[in-house]
Protein backbone atom coordinates (compact mmCIF):
# COMPACT_ATOMS: atom_id res chain seq x y z
CA UNK A 1 0.00 0.00 0.00
CA UNK A 2 2.59 2.37 1.04
CA UNK A 3 5.03 1.54 -2.10
CA UNK A 4 1.71 2.15 -3.86
CA UNK A 5 0.97 5.43 -2.94
CA UNK A 6 4.63 6.49 -3.42
CA UNK A 7 4.87 5.33 -6.65
CA UNK A 8 1.64 6.78 -7.34
CA UNK A 9 2.39 10.17 -5.93
CA UNK A 10 6.04 9.94 -8.01
CA UNK A 11 3.88 8.82 -10.61
CA UNK A 12 1.55 12.04 -10.69
CA UNK A 13 4.52 14.40 -10.22
CA UNK A 14 5.81 12.94 -13.11
CA UNK A 15 2.93 13.19 -14.99
CA UNK A 16 2.70 16.98 -13.70
CA UNK A 17 6.04 17.93 -14.94
CA UNK A 18 5.64 15.85 -18.54
CA UNK A 19 2.64 17.98 -18.87
CA UNK A 20 3.25 21.37 -17.87
CA UNK A 21 6.41 20.60 -19.93
CA UNK A 22 4.18 19.62 -23.28
CA UNK A 23 1.93 23.14 -22.52
CA UNK A 24 5.30 24.63 -21.66
CA UNK A 25 6.21 23.73 -25.40
CA UNK A 26 3.33 24.24 -26.99
CA UNK A 27 3.05 27.85 -25.59
CA UNK A 28 6.30 28.57 -27.10
CA UNK A 29 5.83 26.65 -30.33
CA UNK A 30 2.29 28.74 -30.43
CA UNK A 31 3.09 32.05 -28.93
CA UNK A 32 5.62 33.32 -31.93
CA UNK A 33 3.57 31.66 -34.66
CA UNK A 34 0.59 33.33 -34.03
CA UNK A 35 2.02 36.65 -33.28
CA UNK A 36 4.11 36.78 -36.20
CA UNK A 37 1.20 35.60 -38.46
CA UNK A 38 -1.32 38.19 -37.25
CA UNK A 39 1.34 40.81 -37.75
CA UNK A 40 3.26 39.48 -40.84
CA UNK A 41 0.23 39.44 -42.55
CA UNK A 42 -1.48 42.89 -41.44
CA UNK A 43 2.05 44.33 -42.74
CA UNK A 44 1.80 42.41 -45.84
CA UNK A 45 -1.17 42.31 -47.61
CA UNK A 46 -0.55 45.82 -48.97
CA UNK A 47 3.06 44.59 -49.95
CA UNK A 48 1.47 41.79 -51.83
CA UNK A 49 -0.84 43.74 -53.36
CA UNK A 50 1.56 46.52 -54.90
CA UNK A 51 3.47 43.40 -55.90
CA UNK A 52 0.70 41.65 -57.75
CA UNK A 53 -0.46 45.30 -59.14
CA UNK A 54 3.45 45.64 -60.82
CA UNK A 55 3.36 42.37 -62.22
CA UNK A 56 0.13 43.02 -63.61
CA UNK A 57 1.13 45.89 -65.29
CA UNK A 58 4.24 44.55 -66.09
CA UNK A 59 2.99 41.85 -68.20
CA UNK A 60 0.64 44.28 -70.11
CA UNK A 61 3.30 45.80 -70.83
CA UNK A 62 5.18 42.80 -71.93
CA UNK A 63 2.64 42.05 -74.26
CA UNK A 64 2.18 45.26 -75.90
CA UNK A 65 5.99 44.76 -76.48
CA UNK A 66 5.54 41.73 -78.26
CA UNK A 67 2.54 43.03 -80.28
CA UNK A 68 4.65 46.42 -81.59
CA UNK A 69 8.07 43.54 -82.50
CA UNK A 70 5.63 41.70 -84.73
CA UNK A 71 4.32 45.57 -85.98
CA UNK A 72 7.69 46.45 -86.62
CA UNK A 73 8.37 43.25 -88.34
CA UNK A 74 5.99 43.53 -90.68
CA UNK A 75 7.00 46.83 -91.94
CA UNK A 76 10.53 45.84 -92.17
CA UNK A 77 9.50 43.01 -94.69
CA UNK A 78 7.50 45.32 -96.78
CA UNK A 79 10.41 47.66 -96.49
CA UNK A 80 12.85 45.41 -97.26
CA UNK A 81 10.80 44.43 -101.00
CA UNK A 82 11.15 48.01 -101.98
CA UNK A 83 15.30 48.33 -102.19
CA UNK A 84 17.94 45.95 -101.90
CA UNK A 85 19.93 48.03 -99.54
CA UNK A 86 17.01 47.85 -97.01
CA UNK A 87 16.82 44.25 -97.75
CA UNK A 88 20.34 43.65 -96.68
CA UNK A 89 20.65 45.95 -93.41
CA UNK A 90 17.29 44.57 -92.64
CA UNK A 91 18.53 40.78 -92.73
CA UNK A 92 21.58 42.35 -90.54
CA UNK A 93 19.83 43.57 -88.17
CA UNK A 94 17.62 40.23 -87.84
CA UNK A 95 20.80 38.16 -87.39
CA UNK A 96 22.04 41.05 -84.82
CA UNK A 97 18.91 40.47 -82.76
CA UNK A 98 19.01 37.31 -82.87
CA UNK A 99 22.22 37.25 -81.43
CA UNK A 100 21.25 39.74 -78.67
CA UNK A 101 18.51 37.59 -77.43
CA UNK A 102 15.71 39.85 -78.98
CA UNK A 103 14.30 37.09 -81.15
CA UNK A 104 12.69 33.62 -79.99
CA UNK A 105 14.58 30.71 -80.63
CA UNK A 106 13.78 27.06 -81.42
CA UNK A 107 15.62 24.02 -82.31
CA UNK A 108 17.20 21.27 -80.69
CA UNK A 109 18.35 21.16 -77.33
CA UNK A 110 18.12 20.15 -73.47
CA UNK A 111 15.72 20.54 -70.65
CA UNK A 112 16.99 20.19 -66.70
CA UNK A 113 14.21 20.27 -64.61
CA UNK A 114 14.80 21.30 -60.97
CA UNK A 115 12.04 21.11 -58.16
CA UNK A 116 12.33 21.03 -54.34
CA UNK A 117 11.73 17.95 -52.30
CA UNK A 118 8.40 16.74 -51.66
CA UNK A 119 9.78 15.42 -48.34
CA UNK A 120 9.33 17.60 -45.44
CA UNK A 121 12.69 17.67 -43.56
CA UNK A 122 13.31 16.08 -40.13
CA UNK A 123 14.46 17.63 -37.24
CA UNK A 124 17.76 16.41 -37.71
CA UNK A 125 18.12 17.31 -41.52
CA UNK A 126 19.35 20.72 -42.87
CA UNK A 127 16.37 21.85 -44.89
CA UNK A 128 18.81 23.96 -47.19
CA UNK A 129 19.23 20.46 -49.10
CA UNK A 130 15.74 20.11 -49.70
CA UNK A 131 15.18 23.40 -52.20
CA UNK A 132 16.39 24.73 -54.93
CA UNK A 133 18.62 27.85 -54.26
CA UNK A 134 19.83 30.55 -56.82
CA UNK A 135 22.91 29.46 -56.72
CA UNK A 136 22.39 26.26 -58.60
CA UNK A 137 20.39 28.11 -61.14
CA UNK A 138 23.02 30.07 -61.87
CA UNK A 139 25.15 27.43 -61.82
CA UNK A 140 23.35 24.80 -64.50
CA UNK A 141 23.40 28.21 -66.27
CA UNK A 142 26.53 28.42 -66.55
CA UNK A 143 27.18 24.71 -67.18
CA UNK A 144 24.98 24.78 -70.50
CA UNK A 145 27.03 27.87 -71.74
CA UNK A 146 30.47 26.13 -70.82
CA UNK A 147 28.74 23.37 -73.10
CA UNK A 148 27.90 25.32 -75.79
CA UNK A 149 24.26 26.40 -75.20
CA UNK A 150 23.35 29.13 -78.13
CA UNK A 151 20.49 30.43 -75.97
CA UNK A 152 18.87 29.43 -72.39
CA UNK A 153 15.61 30.39 -71.11
CA UNK A 154 14.47 29.67 -67.60
CA UNK A 155 11.03 28.80 -67.29
CA UNK A 156 9.10 31.36 -69.44
CA UNK A 157 12.24 34.25 -68.85
CA UNK A 158 14.81 34.19 -71.30
CA UNK A 159 18.26 34.16 -69.53
CA UNK A 160 21.11 36.50 -71.17
CA UNK A 161 24.88 37.22 -69.98
CA UNK A 162 23.25 39.76 -67.97
CA UNK A 163 20.25 38.50 -66.73
CA UNK A 164 20.29 38.40 -62.89
CA UNK A 165 19.15 35.53 -61.05
CA UNK A 166 18.54 36.65 -57.91
CA UNK A 167 16.66 35.93 -54.50
CA UNK A 168 14.46 37.98 -52.04
CA UNK A 169 14.12 35.65 -48.94
CA UNK A 170 12.97 32.13 -50.55
CA UNK A 171 11.54 33.71 -54.21
CA UNK A 172 13.66 33.14 -57.08
CA UNK A 173 13.49 36.36 -59.24
CA UNK A 174 14.70 36.01 -63.20
CA UNK A 175 14.08 39.27 -65.07
CA UNK A 176 12.26 40.11 -62.26
CA UNK A 177 9.55 37.53 -62.77
CA UNK A 178 8.94 35.21 -59.72
CA UNK A 179 10.06 32.33 -60.53
CA UNK A 180 8.13 28.56 -59.30
CA UNK A 181 9.59 24.94 -58.72
CA UNK A 182 9.64 22.86 -60.91
CA UNK A 183 12.27 25.18 -62.39
CA UNK A 184 12.93 24.23 -66.26
CA UNK A 185 16.05 25.42 -67.96
CA UNK A 186 16.25 25.33 -71.38
CA UNK A 187 18.73 25.59 -73.52
CA UNK A 188 19.20 25.12 -77.05
CA UNK A 189 22.11 23.27 -79.03
CA UNK A 190 23.32 20.03 -79.75
CA UNK A 191 21.51 17.56 -77.61
CA UNK A 192 23.76 14.95 -77.11
CA UNK A 193 26.79 16.96 -76.46
CA UNK A 194 25.09 18.96 -73.91
CA UNK A 195 23.68 16.33 -72.27
CA UNK A 196 26.30 13.76 -72.04
CA UNK A 197 28.71 16.66 -70.62
CA UNK A 198 26.60 18.32 -68.13
CA UNK A 199 25.43 15.50 -66.97
CA UNK A 200 29.09 13.95 -65.92
CA UNK A 201 29.57 17.56 -64.78
CA UNK A 202 30.97 17.35 -60.42
CA UNK A 203 28.08 20.20 -59.68
CA UNK A 204 25.15 18.05 -62.07
CA UNK A 205 26.33 15.15 -59.78
CA UNK A 206 26.26 17.30 -56.48
CA UNK A 207 22.66 17.78 -57.65
CA UNK A 208 21.90 14.60 -58.30
CA UNK A 209 23.15 13.04 -54.90
CA UNK A 210 20.80 15.66 -53.53
CA UNK A 211 18.19 14.00 -55.50
CA UNK A 212 18.82 10.52 -54.33
CA UNK A 213 19.08 11.86 -50.75
CA UNK A 214 17.12 14.76 -50.06
CA UNK A 215 14.25 13.59 -53.15
CA UNK A 216 14.87 16.84 -55.02
CA UNK A 217 13.56 16.75 -58.07
CA UNK A 218 16.51 16.76 -60.73
CA UNK A 219 16.58 15.39 -64.39
CA UNK A 220 18.09 16.04 -67.78
CA UNK A 221 16.48 15.71 -71.09
CA UNK A 222 17.31 16.09 -74.63
CA UNK A 223 14.94 17.02 -77.46
CA UNK A 224 14.97 17.15 -80.82
CA UNK A 225 12.77 20.83 -80.38
CA UNK A 226 12.89 23.70 -77.76
CA UNK A 227 11.42 26.76 -78.00
CA UNK A 228 12.76 29.70 -75.55
CA UNK A 229 11.34 33.37 -75.47
CA UNK A 230 12.54 36.62 -76.71
CA UNK A 231 14.54 38.80 -74.10
CA UNK A 232 12.27 42.17 -73.54
CA UNK A 233 15.14 43.61 -71.94
CA UNK A 234 16.17 45.98 -74.44
CA UNK A 235 17.08 49.10 -72.38
CA UNK A 236 19.95 51.26 -74.19
CA UNK A 237 23.49 51.67 -72.37
CA UNK A 238 23.23 54.79 -70.08
CA UNK A 239 26.63 54.45 -69.16
CA UNK A 240 28.58 52.46 -71.51
CA UNK A 241 29.29 54.39 -74.90
CA UNK A 242 31.24 53.52 -78.38
CA UNK A 243 35.30 54.04 -77.61
CA UNK A 244 37.31 54.82 -80.38
CA UNK B 1 -10.81 -0.43 -2.65
CA UNK B 2 -8.26 -2.36 -3.86
CA UNK B 3 -10.76 -2.25 -7.19
CA UNK B 4 -11.39 1.13 -6.80
CA UNK B 5 -8.16 2.14 -6.52
CA UNK B 6 -7.06 0.11 -9.88
CA UNK B 7 -10.06 1.62 -11.53
CA UNK B 8 -8.44 5.34 -10.62
CA UNK B 9 -4.81 4.05 -11.50
CA UNK B 10 -6.28 3.01 -15.07
CA UNK B 11 -7.98 6.24 -15.55
CA UNK B 12 -5.44 8.22 -15.00
CA UNK B 13 -2.88 5.99 -16.89
CA UNK B 14 -6.01 6.59 -19.25
CA UNK B 15 -6.30 10.16 -19.29
CA UNK B 16 -2.40 10.58 -19.87
CA UNK B 17 -2.40 8.34 -22.98
CA UNK B 18 -5.55 10.33 -23.96
CA UNK B 19 -3.16 13.62 -23.75
CA UNK B 20 -0.28 12.86 -25.29
CA UNK B 21 -1.84 11.25 -28.05
CA UNK B 22 -3.43 14.29 -28.17
CA UNK B 23 -0.52 16.84 -28.48
CA UNK B 24 1.14 14.20 -30.24
CA UNK B 25 -1.62 15.08 -33.04
CA UNK B 26 -1.14 18.14 -32.22
CA UNK B 27 2.65 18.78 -32.98
CA UNK B 28 2.49 17.42 -36.36
CA UNK B 29 -0.64 19.64 -37.66
CA UNK B 30 1.01 22.28 -36.70
CA UNK B 31 4.40 21.83 -38.05
CA UNK B 32 2.41 21.73 -41.14
CA UNK B 33 0.37 25.13 -40.98
CA UNK B 34 3.91 26.64 -40.42
CA UNK B 35 5.16 25.12 -43.11
CA UNK B 36 1.95 26.25 -45.18
CA UNK B 37 2.18 30.05 -43.82
CA UNK B 38 5.82 30.02 -44.78
CA UNK B 39 5.25 29.23 -48.53
CA UNK B 40 2.36 31.80 -48.49
CA UNK B 41 3.76 35.27 -50.06
CA UNK B 42 1.77 37.58 -47.52
CA UNK B 43 3.45 35.70 -44.44
CA UNK B 44 7.00 36.36 -46.32
CA UNK B 45 9.76 38.65 -44.38
CA UNK B 46 8.74 42.34 -45.56
CA UNK B 47 11.87 43.10 -46.25
CA UNK B 48 11.86 40.20 -49.09
CA UNK B 49 8.49 41.82 -50.28
CA UNK B 50 10.21 45.37 -50.64
CA UNK B 51 12.84 43.64 -52.40
CA UNK B 52 10.71 41.94 -55.05
CA UNK B 53 8.52 45.93 -55.33
CA UNK B 54 11.88 47.86 -56.22
CA UNK B 55 12.78 45.08 -58.41
CA UNK B 56 9.66 45.21 -60.25
CA UNK B 57 9.71 49.04 -60.31
CA UNK B 58 13.11 49.26 -62.16
CA UNK B 59 11.97 46.47 -64.23
CA UNK B 60 8.99 48.39 -65.18
CA UNK B 61 10.55 51.61 -66.23
CA UNK B 62 12.91 48.60 -68.39
CA UNK B 63 9.75 47.79 -70.05
CA UNK B 64 8.51 51.19 -70.41
CA UNK B 65 11.59 52.25 -72.13
CA UNK B 66 11.49 49.27 -74.72
CA UNK B 67 7.59 50.37 -75.47
CA UNK B 68 8.43 53.91 -75.82
CA UNK B 69 11.43 53.36 -77.92
CA UNK B 70 9.52 50.10 -80.32
CA UNK B 71 6.72 52.88 -80.79
CA UNK B 72 9.13 55.16 -81.88
CA UNK B 73 10.71 52.85 -84.48
CA UNK B 74 7.15 51.95 -85.79
CA UNK B 75 6.15 55.49 -86.00
CA UNK B 76 9.24 56.26 -87.68
CA UNK B 77 9.18 53.65 -89.81
CA UNK B 78 5.51 54.26 -90.97
CA UNK B 79 6.34 57.77 -91.20
CA UNK B 80 9.21 56.68 -93.82
CA UNK B 81 7.58 54.48 -95.34
CA UNK B 82 8.43 55.95 -98.98
CA UNK B 83 11.55 57.15 -97.72
CA UNK B 84 14.11 54.70 -98.33
CA UNK B 85 16.98 56.86 -97.27
CA UNK B 86 15.26 57.74 -93.68
CA UNK B 87 14.39 53.57 -93.70
CA UNK B 88 18.21 53.20 -93.75
CA UNK B 89 19.57 55.41 -91.49
CA UNK B 90 16.93 53.64 -89.04
CA UNK B 91 17.73 50.21 -89.27
CA UNK B 92 21.42 51.74 -89.06
CA UNK B 93 21.11 53.35 -85.87
CA UNK B 94 19.39 50.20 -84.19
CA UNK B 95 22.21 48.18 -85.51
CA UNK B 96 24.94 50.23 -84.14
CA UNK B 97 23.22 50.26 -80.65
CA UNK B 98 22.72 45.67 -81.26
CA UNK B 99 26.51 45.98 -81.88
CA UNK B 100 27.34 47.51 -79.11
CA UNK B 101 25.40 45.53 -76.60
CA UNK B 102 26.70 41.87 -78.72
CA UNK B 103 30.52 42.42 -77.86
CA UNK B 104 31.37 43.62 -81.41
CA UNK B 105 32.77 47.03 -80.79
CA UNK B 106 35.06 48.59 -77.44
CA UNK B 107 32.71 50.86 -75.39
CA UNK B 108 34.02 53.13 -72.51
CA UNK B 109 32.35 54.72 -69.40
CA UNK B 110 32.18 55.08 -65.75
CA UNK B 111 32.64 52.10 -63.44
CA UNK B 112 34.01 50.41 -60.86
CA UNK B 113 37.24 47.87 -61.02
CA UNK B 114 37.39 45.18 -58.57
CA UNK B 115 40.41 43.25 -57.79
CA UNK B 116 40.64 39.98 -56.32
CA UNK B 117 43.64 37.97 -55.02
CA UNK B 118 44.10 34.74 -53.41
CA UNK B 119 45.88 33.70 -50.73
CA UNK B 120 48.00 31.09 -51.90
CA UNK B 121 50.48 30.81 -49.32
CA UNK B 122 50.42 29.08 -45.83
CA UNK B 123 49.12 26.17 -44.78
CA UNK B 124 45.27 26.34 -45.83
CA UNK B 125 45.15 28.40 -49.56
CA UNK B 126 42.08 30.44 -50.17
CA UNK B 127 41.02 29.76 -53.53
CA UNK B 128 37.98 31.56 -55.59
CA UNK B 129 35.10 29.02 -56.14
CA UNK B 130 33.35 29.47 -59.73
CA UNK B 131 29.95 29.90 -57.43
CA UNK B 132 31.79 33.21 -55.66
CA UNK B 133 32.58 34.36 -58.97
CA UNK B 134 29.21 33.43 -61.06
CA UNK B 135 27.53 35.21 -57.61
CA UNK B 136 30.11 38.36 -57.84
CA UNK B 137 28.97 38.49 -61.16
CA UNK B 138 25.28 38.46 -60.85
CA UNK B 139 25.54 40.58 -58.19
CA UNK B 140 27.18 43.33 -60.23
CA UNK B 141 24.69 42.45 -63.09
CA UNK B 142 21.59 43.02 -60.42
CA UNK B 143 22.86 46.75 -59.49
CA UNK B 144 23.34 47.85 -62.97
CA UNK B 145 26.50 46.59 -64.54
CA UNK B 146 26.00 47.17 -68.30
CA UNK B 147 29.58 45.59 -69.49
CA UNK B 148 31.49 43.68 -67.73
CA UNK B 149 35.35 42.03 -68.51
CA UNK B 150 37.32 39.87 -66.52
CA UNK B 151 41.62 40.38 -66.90
CA UNK B 152 40.30 42.31 -70.06
CA UNK B 153 38.05 39.23 -71.51
CA UNK B 154 34.26 40.54 -72.11
CA UNK B 155 31.71 38.76 -70.87
CA UNK B 156 29.12 38.05 -74.11
CA UNK B 157 25.72 36.34 -73.75
CA UNK B 158 27.58 32.95 -74.70
CA UNK B 159 30.27 33.33 -71.92
CA UNK B 160 30.60 30.70 -69.05
CA UNK B 161 32.99 31.39 -66.27
CA UNK B 162 34.70 28.81 -64.15
CA UNK B 163 37.79 27.73 -62.72
CA UNK B 164 40.28 25.44 -64.49
CA UNK B 165 42.48 24.58 -62.25
CA UNK B 166 44.38 27.62 -60.99
CA UNK B 167 43.67 29.39 -63.74
CA UNK B 168 40.28 31.29 -64.48
CA UNK B 169 38.40 30.26 -67.86
CA UNK B 170 36.21 32.63 -69.80
CA UNK B 171 34.36 31.24 -72.60
CA UNK B 172 37.08 29.40 -74.85
CA UNK B 173 39.94 32.37 -73.39
CA UNK B 174 42.07 31.08 -69.90
CA UNK B 175 43.32 34.50 -67.94
CA UNK B 176 44.72 33.50 -64.11
CA UNK B 177 44.48 35.26 -60.95
CA UNK B 178 44.90 37.95 -59.69
CA UNK B 179 41.59 38.75 -61.11
CA UNK B 180 40.82 42.44 -62.49
CA UNK B 181 36.86 43.00 -63.20
CA UNK B 182 35.86 46.30 -64.43
CA UNK B 183 32.37 46.88 -64.92
CA UNK B 184 31.12 49.99 -66.65
CA UNK B 185 27.68 51.00 -65.11
CA UNK B 186 25.62 52.83 -62.23
CA UNK B 187 29.21 53.48 -60.53
CA UNK B 188 27.57 54.38 -56.96
CA UNK B 189 24.97 51.54 -57.12
CA UNK B 190 26.86 49.07 -58.05
CA UNK B 191 29.64 49.69 -55.24
CA UNK B 192 26.36 49.79 -53.13
CA UNK B 193 25.86 46.51 -54.16
CA UNK B 194 28.45 44.19 -53.47
CA UNK B 195 29.44 46.09 -50.03
CA UNK B 196 25.91 45.31 -48.38
CA UNK B 197 26.79 43.48 -45.28
CA UNK B 198 26.80 39.77 -45.74
CA UNK B 199 27.33 40.24 -49.25
CA UNK B 200 29.51 38.85 -51.41
CA UNK B 201 32.66 41.05 -50.43
CA UNK B 202 32.36 39.97 -46.89
CA UNK B 203 31.51 36.32 -48.28
CA UNK B 204 35.10 36.72 -49.67
CA UNK B 205 36.76 38.27 -46.65
CA UNK B 206 35.52 35.77 -44.82
CA UNK B 207 37.50 32.94 -46.73
CA UNK B 208 40.64 35.21 -46.62
CA UNK B 209 39.99 36.21 -50.64
CA UNK B 210 41.18 39.78 -51.00
CA UNK B 211 38.61 42.34 -53.36
CA UNK B 212 39.80 45.68 -53.13
CA UNK B 213 36.61 48.03 -54.75
CA UNK B 214 37.95 50.97 -56.68
CA UNK B 215 35.55 53.40 -58.93
CA UNK B 216 36.79 54.77 -61.60
CA UNK B 217 35.69 57.25 -63.97
CA UNK B 218 36.38 56.13 -67.71
CA UNK B 219 36.73 52.19 -68.28
CA UNK B 220 37.26 51.48 -71.37
CA UNK B 221 36.26 47.51 -72.37
CA UNK B 222 37.65 46.24 -75.56
CA UNK B 223 35.01 43.57 -77.92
Amino acid sequence: MITRGRNGSLFLAALFIIAAGFGYLLAVQFEPTVNKAYVVSAQNVELVEIMKGLEKENDSAAQRIVDLRGQLGELESKGAATSDEVRVLTQQLGELRAKAGLAEATGPGVIVTLSDSSRTPTLSDDPNYFIIHDGYLRSVVNLMRRYGATAIAINDQRVLGNTPIVCAGPIILVNSSRMSPPYVITALGNPEMLADSISQDVFFRVLEVYRDRFEITCSLETKTSVTVPASLNNAVFKYAAGAK
Amino acid sequence: MKRTRQSRWQSTILIFFVISFFVGFLLPGQAHVVREMKQTYQNQDPQDLIRVIKDLQQHKQDLLVEETDMSQKVMQYLRSSDDTAAQVNQLQHEATALEQRTGAVPLAGPGIRITIREQSSGSSPSILADEDLLLLLNDLWASGAEVISLNGIRLTDSSSVYRAGLNVRVGDKVTSMPLVIDAIGDTENMSKGLQIPGGVLDLLNLRRIGAIVQKVNLLRISN
